[in-house]
């Protein structure tokens, strides 16, 4: 038999588990109403699915780890952002691999190229910047994400940005990401800054739009 | 916590870390495994929150995640370990939604036939009926047709109806 629009009743009986749970559009729901108040063998399979759904509503499942769960998965975060101890990294293809130790000095290296050819552009423009002004652009202005590899040295990095025309906004993040801006936006598009670093993938193991 | 923040990880597992590990647990059967992949999900999802660009809900996002690494789970587990009722045998000579009625109202009796339900099978159910989710949001999550989503259902039930009316023959309902 069919519904008044040519549904089948094969085809309404399919959707009786989701009349029960209330997530049937309007229309659908209008259709297995319609159903139900012919069919007794809907109305059976409705009452049925509804004693089922309670049933796996008031089933009983032990506790989720809860705070030791987050203290195991805090632990699992810090691991795998130290260096590796071994040539071969146990977390490699799965996660970011970062290297910390010499991260902080790559970043200050970096940030002091940016500071420099930003306070030499201004000095070249005649403009006279204060620190704060050449800021180290903020988060609002960053467009790429990139990790680098952890045996990438600062000149390396320093070169992978300059090709692609964009400098360190923010960054590193818990998982050693950093966000990038373009230095000149009129000169350099996002895709291309993209492809550039994408290009080195020697140093630049992940770089996405931000 | 797509910027790395620990204080939004924090809410977020809290805020999540239960109905992802009663998902997980539905599917594998074992709390230990299910604890495992419940850390490996919200690990994936901290790594990838930066690349979420909220084309679904969260709640889908990260359900997806835990379907795929709870997959992943039961891949790497012996061939074999469980015994589960195949939903063509069980489709034949099904018995009917009434006669059923009462087997399906003892919460043990349902919970030894969920059980005995395939992975793909106990997903659906999970997810219609503890979720209450729409097909169309489940489909989403176990990455599969709509339609599959239905028939998966349907021969859920039926194999239910069949392992309940089962056990009430047997005289344990």
């Amino acid at each position: 038999m069919m519904a008044d629009n040519g549904t089948k009743d094969e085809e309404l009986d399919l959707l009786l588990p989701w009349y029960v749970n209330g997530t049937l559009s309007a229309e659908e729901r209008r259709q297995v109403e319609a159903y139900l108040e012919r069919s007794s063998h809907a109305r059976d399979e409705v009452e049925l699915l509804r004693a089922l759904r309670q049933q796996v509503k008031d089933e009983k499942v032990e506790n989720s780890p809860g705070d030791l769960g987050l203290q195991r998965l805090k632990r699992d975060i810090q691991q795998a952002e130290e260096p590796p101890q071994s040539g071969s990294d146990r977390m490699a293809g799965r996660v970011l691999t970062v290297a910390s130790f010499w991260r902080p000095l790559a970043v200050a290296a970096c940030l002091a190229v940016v500071i420099q050819a930003a306070v030499m552009i201004g000095m070249n423009a005649g403009v006279i910047s204060t620190g704060g002004e050449v800021g180290i652009a903020g988060k609002s202005a960053s467009v790429l994400q990139v990790t680098f590899a952890p045996a990438a040295t600062e000149q390396e990095i320093r070169e992978a940005l300059q090709a692609a025309g964009a400098s360190i906004a923010d960054g590193p993040t818990a998982l050693g990401i950093y966000n990038l801006r373009l230095v000149d936006p009129a000169a350099t598009s996002v895709e291309e800054a993209l492809a550039a670093l994408r290009a080195n993938s020697a140093v630049v193991t992940f770089a996405e739009r931000n | 916590m797509a910027a790395g923040d620990q204080g939004a990880l924090d809410a977020f597992y809290r805020l999540y870390e239960g109905r992802v590990y009663r998902f997980i647990r539905s599917k594998l059967n074992d709390s230990f495994d299910a604890a495992d992949v419940l850390n490996e999900v919200m690990f994936e999802v901290w790594r990838s929150a930066s690349r979420f660009e909220g084309r679904s809900s969260v709640s889908t996002w990260v359900l997806g995640i835990a379907h795929h690494k709870a997959i992943d789970r039961i891949r790497r587990r012996k061939p074999g370990e469980s015994v589960e009722l195949d939903p063509e045998i069980a489709e034949d000579d099904s018995p009917d939604a009434a006669e059923t009625l009462s087997a399906a109202q003892d919460a043990e009796q349902v919970r030894n036939c969920v059980d005995q339900l395939s992975e793909a099978h106990r997903s659906v159910v999970h997810l219609a009926f503890f979720e209450d989710l729409p097909y169309g949001q489940i489909a989403e999550i176990v990455g599969c047709p709509e339609g599959t989503v239905k028939t998966r259902m349907f021969h859920a039930k039926k194999a239910l109806m069949k392992c309940l009316a089962g056990l009430k023959e047997m005289g344990l309902s």
